[in-house]
């Protein structure tokens, strides 16, 4: 039997309709990648699959939402980790 | 010059000289020569400081130059060029000073057939200039001396034409306040911020300069200059698309979540409930009415907002604030309430001054309240408190208005701590007397090295570098993948960085065109399509390090040391305990030394006789 692993998800607008925004658990199959994650989530989060439509790379994702792994950028092709906490936003644009 | 048999296009050619002392206007040309040198808009204009100004001017004195200055680009159809700067020595810093501003102005200039204005002198009384055409009049102002910037916009034009841009000083700017900035188009409230350059208008008893035209700007190749654009546009747009909706306002978050974000100046590692306050979703809710775009922009990332008179949501509209306002009169202050917010902006651009500059300054007014820091009789009687926006809006109306405390802060950082007791300093976020932008440098060291080099002080948007290191790239500078925002290996990105800015500053082109996927390549292209004259991007570059070292040049005449290369204590000793960026103090000293390497700089602080040989200065 496959083994799962749970992460916890910060979603803000526009990925939530909170303005404070909202904090979810995911579980999701070990070795999934950040990639597998969005997909998963995509499905029930309509900003979210649009954004994931034709990603085109890390490049263009980034011109989409802004992932926050760890504290850190995300990357797509980032496998995640039991406990790994992720935060989406819209994209870093402007100065 | 041989440009290989082609003739320049692009320009006019045509500089306005103005002396206020004189009463005196004239056309002079613009040397060819001097284009694919200088580019134009601030490279231009420190070039024409550094070949024509005077030497050594009190920028505040008749003597001191001020020049409005367009690019090649200005108002073509190149996206997202409706922009011009302002340069002059600052009378903040005592450095290079430059402001660069959307709006109307600088495409209607070139519809006017000119390209830039340098004025001199002093008016005996307060006076505008009206240019239409070939026509340059110098107009009595005293009946708008003393009106705001709103109020000044709404008189000239009835004055003069209905359509017509109109760049002005507030009270600030002509009570010579050092913070003072120059505003464009009105209750739209585009601001050349930075550096004080208002107060040099307004020491010139120079209210406005009001422009309309209808010429076409020329552009050698216009068909393949449309051609290329339509052919990025729908990417350009799809990239842009969140900057569209909710303008820099929508960084709020994302630089609280990323530990980049200004909070009680400086001082405090996170806010996470006040930034959800002031955020974007919060501004869409609150205030927002509709989007702005300045003149010819493919993205529109302005918002004007309303606070509503009486039973009409929409009375009273005007431009929203942007983020750095949300941040250094926000979370700098402790204050989040987007109103008590969006009023203190109101004030700053109707009064006419710097929202970064005096968000910084109140931040710092706080500290030292709290610190016993601020003697009483300075204070006049305010308690500058963290989270009282009441309070920090009467600081800054005393500001513009040049009374109280107000005044005394209004002076800028380097006065202001000649003043106080030398522990102040600890309080002072500055950087050669320039208030740090709202990107706090430890969570990007190569912000931290830029704020230091930067020609005109704490800086963020003339290196630009945490793009870089967040979503853009530029393989043409060898940047194809973002960047370790911790790494310490930053002097040569910086420099080629600042080299990159300087020439979009000079193209006189919005730098967010770089979210759009704009690269170093496609404006050599741009350039040459303008101007008829063959650009390499190489070439270009090259003319972006030209620029930024003759505006480093003008430094060393004006003073600048190598030691003026620095950050804040607090920014160099205390790292941060909480958020990503916990435990990061830039490695400044050693990554100065690489800078000065990698610049070709030796140590009297600027281009040693090889780096000035290849770049002909």
């Amino acid at each position: 039997m496959e083994k799962l692993i749970t992460v916890t998800v910060s979603l803000f607008p526009p990925f939530s309709r909170a303005v404070a925004g909202e904090e979810i658990a995911v579980s999701l199959l070990e070795g999934s990648t950040m990639h597998d994650l969005l997909r998963q989530m995509g499905k029930n989060n309509r900003q979210l699959a649009t954004r994931l439509k034709d990603p085109g790379g890390e490049e263009e994702i980034r011109f989409r939402m802004l992932i926050i792994h760890n504290g850190h950028l995300g990357r797509l092709d980032r496998v995640l980790r039991e406990g790994d906490c992720i935060k989406l936003l819209q994209p870093l644009q402007g100065g | 010059m041989n440009y290989g048999g082609v003739t320049m296009s692009g320009f006019a050619f045509k500089l306005l000289d103005v002396d206020l002392s004189a009463g005196s206007t004239e056309f002079r040309t613009i040397e060819r020569e001097a284009i694919p040198r200088f580019v134009g808009g601030s490279g231009l204009a420190a070039w024409l400081l550094w070949k024509e100004g005077p030497t050594d001017p009190d920028p505040l004195a008749p003597e001191a130059h001020l020049l409005f200055l367009t690019g090649p680009l200005t108002g073509t159809p190149a996206t997202s060029s409706g922009r011009h700067g302002v340069a002059g020595r600052s009378p903040l810093t005592g450095f290079w000073g430059e402001a660069n501003v959307g709006g109307t102005w600088g495409t209607s200039l070139r519809k006017a057939g000119v390209d830039g204005i340098r004025v001199s002198g002093r008016a005996k009384r307060p006076v505008y200039l009206w240019i239409a055409g070939d026509r340059c009049e110098i107009r009595e102002a005293s009946h708008v001396w003393g009106a705001d910037t709103f109020h000044t916009q709404t008189i000239i034009q009835r004055e003069t034409h209905p359509k017509a841009s109109v760049s002005c000083v507030g009270p600030a700017g002509e009570k010579g306040v050092r913070i003072a900035c120059v505003m464009t188009d009105g209750p739209h409230g585009r601001a050349a911020g930075r550096c004080g350059l208002g107060a040099v208008m307004g020491s010139k008893n120079l209210k406005a300069i009001a422009v309309y035209g209808e010429r076409r700007i020329p552009v050698a190749r216009r068909q393949d200059l449309l051609r290329d654009i339509r052919e990025m546009m729908t990417s350009f747009r799809e990239r842009t698309a969140a900057l569209r909706r909710a303008g820099t306002s929508g960084l709020v978050l994302p630089q609280e979540e990323l530990g980049s974000f200004p909070i009680r100046n400086y001082a405090q590692d996170r806010w996470p409930e006040g930034a959800r306050k002031i955020s974007w979703p919060a501004i869409e809710q609150a205030l927002f009415i509709r989007n702005y775009r300045c003149s010819g922009c493919a993205i529109g990332c302005g918002r004007t907002v309303g606070l509503g008179a009486g039973n009409d949501p929409k009375a009273g509209l005007t431009g929203g604030p942007e983020y750095e306002t949300l941040a250094l009169l926000g979370a700098n202050l402790l204050i989040d309430d987007l109103r008590a917010i969006q009023r203190m902006n109101e004030v700053c651009n109707r009064l006419g001054m710097d929202v970064m500059e005096a968000g910084s300054l109140v931040g710092f007014a706080m500290e030292a309240f709290e610190r016993g820091l601020l003697p009483a009789d300075i204070a006049g009687g305010l308690e500058p408190r963290w989270g009282d926006g009441e309070t920090a809006l009467e600081i800054l109306r005393q500001m513009g208005e040049s009374r109280g405390l107000g005044a005394f802060l209004g002076q800028g950082y380097l006065r202001v701590l000649g003043a106080l007791h030398p522990d102040a300093a600890d309080a002072a976020m500055h950087v050669k007397g320039l208030g740090l932008p709202a990107h706090d440098p430890r969570a990007y060291n190569s912000v931290a090295l830029g704020y230091a080099t930067s020609n005109r002080g704490a800086c963020h948007l003339q290196g630009f570098t945490h793009v870089f290191e967040r979503v853009v790239t530029e393989p043409a500078l060898g940047l194809e993948e973002i960047g370790d925002r911790f790494g310490t290996d930053k002097a040569r990105m910086v420099a080629d960085l600042q080299d990159l800015m300087a020439i979009y500053d000079s193209l006189t082109i919005c730098k967010f065109n770089l979210f759009g996927g704009v690269k170093l390549p496609r404006l050599a292209n741009w350039f040459e399509m303008i101007t008829g004259i063959p650009m390499d991007p190489s070439d270009l570059k090259l003319s972006g390090e030209r620029i930024f070292n003759i505006k480093r040049l003008l430094n060393l005449r004006w003073g600048v040391t190598p030691e003026m290369d620095n950050l804040p204590k607090r920014m160099l000793t205390v790292a941060k305990n909480g958020g990503p960026s916990r435990g990061n103090v830039p490695p400044l000293d050693e990554m100065l030394k690489d800078y000065y390497i990698a610049r070709g700089w030796d140590s009297s602080g600027g281009p040693d006789a090889q780096t000035r040989a290849r770049l002909g200065l």
